[in-house]
């Protein structure tokens, strides 16, 4: 399979008809045996009506002839058992595929689905995850794999089978007994058809993508209930502004949808009341020609069974099959998704002790996807083994993307990264990133237990509750456990029972602990102290750099008197390494860092107005 | 609202609780959309009794074409009534009343959505702050939301119960008519029948809509595997093959019991099928030998026996609809309680209700200054039952403000300071102690001219996701006289563009407007078309610029710049000193410099003030603020 990738065009669905056959296909080889059972059962149900039209015409006739004396009523008690029986089967029949059979199906299928997605994920290159229409993907593959929705693909595909063989045995049957009874039946199947090419166009209109208005109605009613802005919403008095718009805009918004359901909904009434025109035109036309001698009572009985059997089931075929175009739409986003690409490189050049080369960019450069401008350009430098470098620069000056793709999280558009003299391009990242321990701004607080938050920094070791344990006790998390009702096995978050939810800050030291867990020669800490308050700040840090040792370690900060105690700094501004020196050096280059250092260090600083005049 | 909770299970069943919210959905379904719930219920009604009609007119259907048999052109007008009553059942009964009730649906939900959602929102922006911080509360309008949906759905309920009530009463009609033996024999067998569809859609209830606690766990586990948050830990620590076992796994266990589940319901769904079967065979027998005395026509016959199953599909029906109108009453009890909360801090927030409206006006201009004495806060118990006393947050706070000082507010993260600000902003009321303006407490003045007197720009400050203009004079909608009639807003919304724009100015956002497309008449956040992404750095200073909207008497700035870049910050900071002249201000930070240039430093520790006054005493001091400076210090020398 050529794995598709995103370009700046959205992309194409491929034909229904290929993505059902490929559904089908991906359904049997999921699960072979049940599927086939569950195809092989559809079609014995929608062969009974058919044997239930005969056997009501059979009744019929049998009951005529009871009622004037000339049968016995025990000879007709036989349709009666053969009517059980034949009922008593498709009840069977009917439990058994939904339930044991459809369920199950769903099941695997689902269990399958749901890993497939989750090894894309796993696999896919990072940077795909920062474009904005990867997220559409994501969200319709998402909907798509939510649960249910398999079973209901299943269940329209089972429903157009077994209606489609209904509507086909019950016309054949009735065609047995008078080839003519075939226009009734021809009668009532005409109007579903129709009425669903009509209706197709209506039925979706109402689908659309919300409108603004709809979206601005929706926010407003956030904005007077959230939890986050009910301050705002108090100290700036916002109550019944808003609630003034949002008169405005409701029955604007509620009319519109009003007219369009109502103009839908009588176009399809009156296409309803045509398909009903067909049943009553059907049955008319066999009473006429039970009054002209050409069908017995019997058979009359049996047609206004007949019928009703095929309208239903023509019209809920037709229906369906609109369903299953809607459906599949999803169901090939689904696809899409399974096979983008570009996916993280499987194997390279495994490179033991990243901490003791040293590691070197050359014209590096990283443009996000769909961006314009690169966000980092063109940076060289080296950092020597056991080094401790901070990156410095204001917001959006590149820094953390730099250190994603000094970690092989982005792959670079221009220059490369060297370890020693191999390019990252080449190597094995897990084996990297096995030998380094990150702390990200935005890590990620897993409702787990603060235990297993902290051990997932090492998964092997999760389970060791004496390295969890030190590893909190380095990172500051130790009195957190404390304070806790059940120390590390508290599960942290309110969304499950018996949770509890930790603070910012608290949170932080969980993250910080986490890296703690892994005993790396490469340590990266990405702004983790931007919460904090200045005494946990100071406190992590000198945990921190008693951890890196004589470890390579990169910080990313913007506080300059915690970069400050690094080896080297490098000084970022706009996408593009601006200095790169001691402390010492940057302040006599009087350049930028000089510039921030005077800015920050002014506050604290007994000599402001010098520093001041210096830095401008 | 969750269905794992017990107590969604607990408020389901009771019988008096389901008259009761039918009574309060019915007052207002009464008041709000009479017109189109009444068409509601002519078309159930119709649609009730349309299976008891249609086995009427098909045994005279049958029987007239029977006796018509062969008779011709003559036979066949003897059938032409009853065709076309045929016809016209059909045509009254089906398909076509269920267009008509869904449009009619659609205006019955629109007008509850209206009428209850403003009453909702409206209450929503009336309550206390405090309901919003602890979860307890909070939860009670999280279970309410959609209430005009709520009650729709509930009315619903009620209206299929009532379909499914007629059906199965109209159809009991026909049989007794024939014998009052099989209608009775039908309604007993309808017993099992019901009680199974109830237990049928309880189960679907709790397991298909994902909603047990063992499931959002399994749910939990897939969105961090597939989700785009945790990509980067899932790479660098190598957590997908950990995980992905630990999803399988809980996904085993889930799936064994929903098998077993599953097995036993389809062990006791067999005997009630067979027990329908038996009845209906033995019906069928009974009207055959019933055909066989002549007590009943062929037609008669037919229609009977195929009415056996409509009967029995009617029940399965009324025990399903019954079960979803006990499931929709937990939720209508959730709206009417919070519907009828108090608005004040009365007695559920066990805080002593006010004894009359305030009615004061903010004094202006400010002579004394505001005045905290010995104030104690804590956040309300969750629940009165659980006899846990919160621990208290602020512990005899003593403070005076004087008119146009400037006063920095600092200490460790969780000391209390947010606390206090938002009682200096009247947004929360002392568990004990007094909070004055010029002697008059804060109890006695009108809220909305103490609201118009205090401004604030808040650490978890909220994006208004509208254009820019809107965004920053959120707090001064309607002062920018008419604007064309729009779409999307009032014509009196606007705020004064010179307004916001000074603000702007002063908060630093003008280098931003620069850069937007259509300057402040941009859409920012992702709401309206065409919205802009800000950063993080620019959403804070958006919520400054905000604050500096109005002419407080009172400004607060807590914690704004944390998300600024040390220059960014610093150009802040340099610009509030311009920005407080005249006015008193409150900054809360944890960053010392910043703290310096404040006229007097109060230091918040566990609840209390420890220490205060101008930052060269506070060193001097050598105190708690003496070690957070060395410490903060000694990072820049």
């Amino acid at each position: 399979m050529v794995p598709v990738i995103l370009q700046d065009t959205t992309v194409a669905r491929p034909p229904a008809m290929r993505t059902l056959l490929r559904f089908l296909w991906w359904m049997i080889q999921t699960d072979p045996r049940h599927s086939i059972l569950l195809l092989v059962l559809q079609f014995a149900t929608g062969l009974m009506p058919a044997a239930s039209v005969w056997i009501v015409r059979a009744l019929f006739d049998r009951s005529l002839e009871v009622y004037e004396g000339r049968l016995p009523v025990a000879d007709m008690l036989v349709w009666v058992a053969l009517w059980a029986v034949l009922t008593l089967a498709d009840m069977g029949i009917r439990i058994w595929t939904r339930t044991l059979l459809r369920e199950r199906l769903k099941q695997e299928m689902e269990d399958r689905l749901l890993a497939q997605l989750q090894r894309k994920a796993s696999v896919l290159r990072l940077e795909t995850f920062e474009r904005a229409d990867f997220h559409d993907v994501l969200r319709r593959a998402q909907e798509a794999a939510s649960p249910g929705f398999f079973l209901n693909l299943i269940g329209e595909i089972n429903t157009i089978i077994t209606g489609t063989l209904t509507a086909v045995s019950v016309a054949l049957v009735v065609g047995l007994w008078n080839p003519l009874l075939l226009i009734a039946i021809a009668l009532v199947s005409v109007p579903p058809p129709l009425v669903q090419m009509f209706q197709g166009k209506t039925t979706f209109l109402l689908k659309r993508e919300q409108t603004q208005r709809q979206r601005l109605r929706a926010y407003l009613e956030r904005i007077l209930t959230d939890r986050t802005a009910a301050k705002e919403v108090r100290v700036f008095n916002l109550g019944s502004t808003l609630l003034g718009w949002w008169e405005h805009l409701y029955w604007q918004v509620a009319d519109r949808l009003f007219q369009q359901k109502r103009s839908q909904a009588s176009v399809n009434a009156l296409l309803a009341a045509f398909s009903l025109a067909g049943l009553a035109a059907g049955i008319g036309w066999s009473a006429w020609a039970v009054a002209n001698g050409g069908l017995s009572p019997g058979q009359f009985a049996a047609m206004m069974v007949a019928l009703q059997e095929v309208r239903t089931h023509v019209d809920r075929v037709f229906f369906r099959v609109g369903y299953l175009a809607n459906y599949l739409l999803y169901i090939a986003d689904l696809f899409t998704y399974l096979d983008l690409g570009p996916e993280e490189p499987k194997d390279g050049v495994r490179i033991d002790g990243v901490g003791e080369v040293p590691i070197a960019a050359t014209g590096l450069s990283f443009r996000y996807p769909q961006a314009e401008y690169p966000a980092i350009d063109d940076i060289s430098f080296t950092i020597q083994p056991g080094e401790r470098v901070a990156l410095v620069g204001a917001n959006g000056s590149g820094k953390t993307t730099l250190v994603k793709a000094l970690l092989g999280l982005f792959h670079p558009t221009q220059g490369k990264v060297l370890y020693g003299d191999v390019d990252l391009n080449r190597m094995d990242r897990n084996g990297l990133w096995d030998q380094s321990a990150a702390v990200f701004q935005d890590y990620t607080r897993f409702a787990f237990s603060l235990g297993e938050n902290i051990g997932l920094g090492r998964t092997e070791r999760m389970g060791d509750q004496a390295a969890v344990e030190r590893a909190a006790h380095q990172g500051g998390a130790a009195p957190i456990a404390e304070q806790l009702p059940e120390r590390y096995h508290t599960l942290l978050t309110k969304e499950f029972a018996g949770g509890t939810e930790l603070s910012g800050g608290e949170w932080q030291r969980v993250a910080i602990s986490r890296g703690f867990m892994r005993n790396a020669s490469l340590i990266v800490l990405d702004e983790p102290t931007a919460s904090l308050d200045p005494q946990a700040e100071a406190d992590v840090f000198r945990r921190f750099l008693a951890m890196s040792g004589e470890r390579t370690t990169i910080v990313v900060s913007h506080r300059l008197g915690s970069a400050r105690l690094c080896d080297r700094i490098l000084v970022l501004k706009e996408g593009r390494l601006l200095e790169n020196g001691t402390h010492g050096e940057l302040l006599s280059q009087e350049g930028e860092y000089a510039r921030l250092w005077a800015l920050q260090a002014q506050w604290y600083g007994e000599e402001e107005a010098k520093l001041r005049d210096t830095g401008e | 609202m969750s269905r794992s909770d017990p107590e969604f299970w607990n408020r389901r069943t009771s019988a008096t609780a389901i008259w009761t919210n039918l009574r309060w959905t019915f007052v207002h379904i009464w008041a709000h959309g009479r017109a189109p719930a009444l068409g509601i219920v002519a078309v159930q009604i119709l649609l009730g009794i349309q299976p008891a009609l249609l086995i009427y007119i098909t045994q005279h259907l049958i029987d007239t074409v029977v006796a018509s048999a062969g008779e011709g052109g003559a036979g066949f007008e003897q059938t032409l009534p009853w065709l076309i009553a045929f016809g016209a059942v059909l045509l009254l009964t089906s398909d076509v009343q269920w267009k008509v009730r869904d449009t009619l649906h659609l205006r019955l939900e629109q007008n509850l959505e209206h009428a209850l959602g403003r009453r909702f929102e409206a209450k929503a922006s009336r309550l206390p702050l405090v309901f919003f911080e602890v979860s307890a509360f909070y939860d009670r309008l999280e279970r309410a939301k959609n209430p005009g949906r709520t009650v729709d759905r509930f009315f619903f309920a009620a209206m299929h119960t009532f379909q499914a009530g007629i059906r199965v009463i109209s159809i009991a009609i026909i049989f007794t008519s024939v014998s009052l033996w099989i209608s009775l024999t039908l309604l007993i067998v309808l017993i099992p029948q019901i009680l199974m569809s109830i237990e049928q859609s309880r189960r679907f209830m709790s397991f298909t809509y994902g909603q047990t606690e063992a499931m959002r766990r399994v749910g939990y586990v897939d969105r961090i595997l597939t989700g785009r948050g945790a990509q980067k830990e899932m790479r660098l620590f190598a957590l997908h093959q950990m995980l992905s076992q630990r999803w399988r796994a809980m996904r085993r266990a889930l799936r064994e019991q929903l098998w077993r589940q599953q097995n036993q319901l389809v062990r006791r769904e067999l005997p009630v099928a067979s027990l329908r079967l038996g009845a209906s065979a033995g019906i069928a027998i009974t009207l055959a030998y019933f055909l066989g005395d002549r007590l009943l026509t062929p037609g008669r016959f037919v229609a009977l026996f195929r009415g056996v199953d409509d009967m029995l599909g009617a029940g399965s029906s009324l025990g399903y609809h019954s079960m979803t109108l006990q499931n929709q009453n937990a939720e209508i009890s959730y709206v009417r309680e919070f519907l009828d909360l108090p608005e004040d801090d009365g007695a559920w927030l066990q805080q002593p209700p006010a004894d009359r409206e305030p009615t004061r006006p903010f004094p202006k201009p400010l002579r004394e200054g505001f005045a905290v004495e010995d104030v104690w806060f804590a956040y309300p118990a969750a629940s009165a039952t659980k006899a846990e006393n919160p621990r208290p947050v602020l512990r005899g706070v003593n403070l005076h403000l004087k008119p146009g000082e400037r006063v920095a507010l600092v200490g460790e993260n969780g000391a209390g300071k947010s606390t206090l600000a938002k009682l200096l902003l009247g947004l929360y009321q002392p568990t004990a102690g007094e909070i004055a303006v010029d002697g008059i407490r804060y109890g006695e003045i009108d809220r909305t001219s103490l609201a118009s007197a205090v401004s604030a720009a808040f650490q978890d400050f909220f994006n208004f996701e509208l254009t820019a203009s809107q965004s920053i004079g959120i707090g001064a909608l309607g002062t920018g006289g008419s604007d064309r009639e729009n779409d999307l807003w009032p014509a009196w919304l606007p705020p004064d563009p010179a307004v916001v724009e000074n603000a702007a100015r002063r908060a630093g956002v003008d280098a931003i407007a620069a850069r937007l497309p259509h300057g402040y008449d941009t859409p920012v956040g992702h709401v309206l078309d065409g919205g802009q992404g800000l950063s993080g750095g620019e959403w804070q200073r958006l919520a400054i610029a905000r604050a500096f909207i109005r002419q407080p008497e009172l400004l607060i700035l807590d914690e704004p710049t944390a998300a600024l870049d040390p220059m960014a910050e610093a150009e802040v900071y340099r610009q509030f000193g311009e920005l407080f002249a005249g006015r008193t201000a409150l900054l809360i930070s944890h960053r010392l410099g910043s703290a310096r240039m404040a006229d007097r430093i109060l230091v918040l520790k566990d609840g209390r003030i420890v220490e205060q006054g101008p930052h060269d005493d506070l060193v001097a001091k050598g105190g708690v603020y003496a070690a957070m400076w060395e410490e903060q210090a000694s990072w820049y020398q």
